[in-house]
């Protein structure tokens, strides 16, 4: 690799003295630093005997150290990202440190369609699969400690990781209700209808604790308040400029209102099913994909379409597909076999990681270490990092390396 | 604000671009600024990009539109003059793309225009993200043809208020590119309060529906609308013919390209479409499926891998 490409601080104090960019200088640097994310030579998660597609991952958010992978036999791995399991000529090598899987009591049968770690404590962690189970396991014992039985295949699972108050698992699934399961007293707490047809992808606000977004099959995006009986808003993508009223008064769809009117059941967020749903870091923009090989950003607060257009953005899920968004305003979509790399204010294509041989499913941030995981149908898991400033792991990948050791 | 979209046809694409008003406004010129407009590099250098919020400039130029108007008023004066039937000129959002580079600058550009009245959106009858943009004038134009042809059959004299309203009041209510039934119901009710002798009817609607004003929506749960140019028929026949057409001339060369100076030079004719390669060209760039590279022997288009 290009030894040019490395992100060097100097410029940066050079422009801060000289009082060039104030203080947006530290953010600036970030973002073309993880600009420059690519295939990491030295870091490897070995997913060799964990079965064959991943189809989600996630970083626990206490200290940003465990990273779960939820598998296509039913399979969750936990992977420690920070202590290599054993360091082989300058690649450390991550194993699995643990795991659930179909031969575990209570394990899923199918497809691991959502895993998600309890966001206050990584003792506990949630999945959701195909076999319309939802299991809460207990990571130090990697037993079962509650089932929710949900009737119908789970697309997706979700916990908020601002809540105080409550610790509501909302899980969508093949039918067209969001259900919300409360692990406090083991059973199913609430009901949210509106949707028309499978709910794919939600996730919680990170402004309010209350506030969950889901994406469904139908294409609508709603907004819903669990305090609050009904859909607190709907994503309307002909919705763009909060200034103007859309309808002429009297039959005007007022965002932030109940939907009770016939004339807005008609409001889509998409042309197609929705796969995934990711708040922004600072919770204050939507940004949503769908198979209409779309990518849409939402203002959270007036619920306008920001009308940045990502152009590529190539879709063709037959179910949830995973976003992550960097600290850094950068968004990561993937796409087919490659994840792309967008500008989340401007839309402009940063960049292309290649590396995975088949499609896809499911990517997440690291924001501690500032790498990026992906996981496809090849069953593998993928490091993308920064150029590492270390020289000796700079130069592994050259034949001098090699003829040195022998 | 005092610029006029529908001026005379030789007048508007001298005001195409702005690098159009610094040169002689004689026709050479202006195709050579159409040639060169479809290369990004070249559109990039002299359509420059406007701040997102103005559409027009600051400098107190008053009528020089914005980068996506001047792309549209650009793409009207080349739209093909059809022999048989009075087509009014169609512009597709992707061509919008081929043009202006900055898709975001596009869409946010034209959100501004549909909602001061400039243009008007409408869905094209196939695929997910397609749309057509008509310019204001032309489609009230396409309105006074339809209340023409109406009048001309009705008996009844108030039969052509429905278009008059269609005209004024619907238009200026919705921006969107589609009207749900009781919206429209609504704004029917309100007009026929300034007139009270003409209840509303459902006529009103099929009125509006025989003469190609609105279609039905086709895949809605709830009944609605979509807004329509009733002379578009043969232009939406054409743009998935043409198009399919077109991939097909580059599937048939080596490495699926053609240089640009050979694809315009009049030798491919398309057969199923009276757009002419060169709106197509744009189409399928601006969605992506074609690729411009610049070479040595001048631009050249290769399919995409995986196209269409």
């Amino acid at each position: 690799m290009p030894s040019g490409r490395r992100a060097s601080l100097v410029p940066d104090v050079h422009a801060r003295e000289a009082g060039w960019r104030g203080a947006r200088w530290m953010s600036d640097y970030k973002y073309r630093k993880v600009a420059t994310l690519d295939f990491s030579n030295h870091k490897v998660i070995e997913t060799e005997g964990q079965g064959q597609g991943v189809t989600w991952l996630d970083v626990d958010p206490v200290e940003q150290r465990y990273l779960l992978a939820g598998h296509a036999n039913g399979a969750v791995a936990l992977y420690d990202v920070q202590v290599p399991s054993k360091v082989d000529a300058n690649t450390r090598i991550h194993c699995a440190q643990s795991g659930v899987d179909r031969r575990t009591p209570g394990g899923h049968q199918y497809l691991v369609s959502g895993v998600t770690w309890y966001p206050i404590d990584t003792g506990l962690f949630v999945s959701g699969s195909f076999d319309a189970q939802v299991n809460l396991w207990d990571t130090n014992r990697m037993e079962l400690a509650c089932q929710f039985e949900m009737g119908s295949r789970v697309y997706g699972v979700a916990m908020s990781p601002v809540a105080s108050t409550h610790c509501l698992v909302a899980v969508g699934t093949e039918g067209p209700h969001v259900k919300l399961c409360d692990p406090g007293c083991g059973a199913c707490t609430h009901t949210l209808t509106g949707h028309r047809d499978s709910v794919w992808a939600l996730h919680w606000s990170l402004r309010n604790e209350y506030q969950l977004v889901t994406g469904g099959v139908d294409g609508e995006l709603r907004l819903w308040d669990t305090r609050r009986s009904g859909c607190l808003s709907m994503f309307d993508q002909h919705y763009t400029q909060r200034s103007r009223q859309q309808m002429p008064s009297g039959m005007a769809w007022l965002p932030g209102s109940s939907i009770t009117n016939q004339t807005a059941t008609n409001v889509t967020a998409h042309d197609g099913a929705i796969t995934g749903v990711v708040p922004t870091p600072n919770g204050l923009h939507w940004l949503s994909a769908a198979t209409d090989s779309r990518m849409r950003i939402w203002d959270a607060m007036y619920f306008t379409n920001e009308l940045v257009n990502y152009p590529g953005s190539y879709n063709r899920s037959m179910k949830a597909r995973q976003l992550a968004v960097s600290d850094t305003d950068l968004v990561f979509h993937p796409s087919g076999s490659v994840v792309q790399v967008f500008d989340v204010a401007t839309g402009d294509l940063q960049k292309l990681l290649r590396g995975h041989m088949d499609t896809i499913n499911c990517c997440t941030y690291n924001t501690n270490t500032q790498e990026l995981y992906s996981g496809g149908n090849d069953g593998s898991t993928i490091v993308w990092g920064l150029l590492e400033a270390d020289g000796n792991i700079d130069s592994a990948g050259d034949g001098d390396q090699w003829s040195d050791e022998d | 604000m005092g610029y006029k979209p529908n001026e005379a046809g030789g007048e508007s694409s001298a005001r195409e671009s702005r690098c159009c008003r610094k040169r002689k406004r004689t026709s050479e010129t202006c195709e050579q600024a159409a040639s060169a407009a479809i290369l990004p590099s070249s559109a990039s250098e002299k359509v420059t990009c406007n701040g997102l919020d103005s559409i027009w400039d600051d400098d107190g130029d008053a009528d020089v539109p914005c980068d996506t108007l001047a792309a549209i008023l650009l793409l009207k004066s080349q739209f093909p003059k059809f022999a048989s039937a009075h087509v009014h000129p169609v512009v597709l959002k992707s061509q919008l793309y081929s043009i202006v580079t900055d898709r975001t600058i596009v869409d946010r550009e034209l959100d501004s225009l549909r909602h001061s009245h400039k243009i008007r959106w409408l869905r094209l009858p196939f695929g997910t993200d397609e749309y057509a943009v008509v310019v204001m004038e032309d489609y009230h134009e396409e309105i006074n043809d339809a209340k023409r042809r109406h009048c001309s059959t009705a008996e009844n004299e108030h039969a052509g208020r429905v278009f008059d309203c269609f005209k004024e009041q619907i238009l200026s209510s919705v921006v969107d590119v589609k009207v749900s039934h009781a919206d429209l119901l609504n704004l029917l009710q309100c007009w026929s309060d300034s007139t009270p002798d003409q209840p509303v009817e459902e006529e009103q609607i099929s009125a509006l529906l025989g003469a190609g004003l609105l279609t039905r929506m086709t895949t809605a749960r709830l009944q609605g609308y979509h807004f329509a140019v009733p002379s578009a028929g043969h232009v939406v026949a054409s743009i998935t013919k043409g198009r399919r057409e077109l991939i097909g001339l580059f599937k048939k060369r080596r490495n699926s390209e053609i240089a640009e100076k050979e694809l315009f030079s009049g030798k491919y004719k398309l057969k199923q479409s009276k757009l002419g390669v060169r709106f197509h060209t744009r189409d399928l760039v601006g969605k992506g499926i074609l690729h411009q590279i610049r070479s040595t022997v001048g631009t050249v288009y290769r399919l995409a891998k995986g196209g269409e």
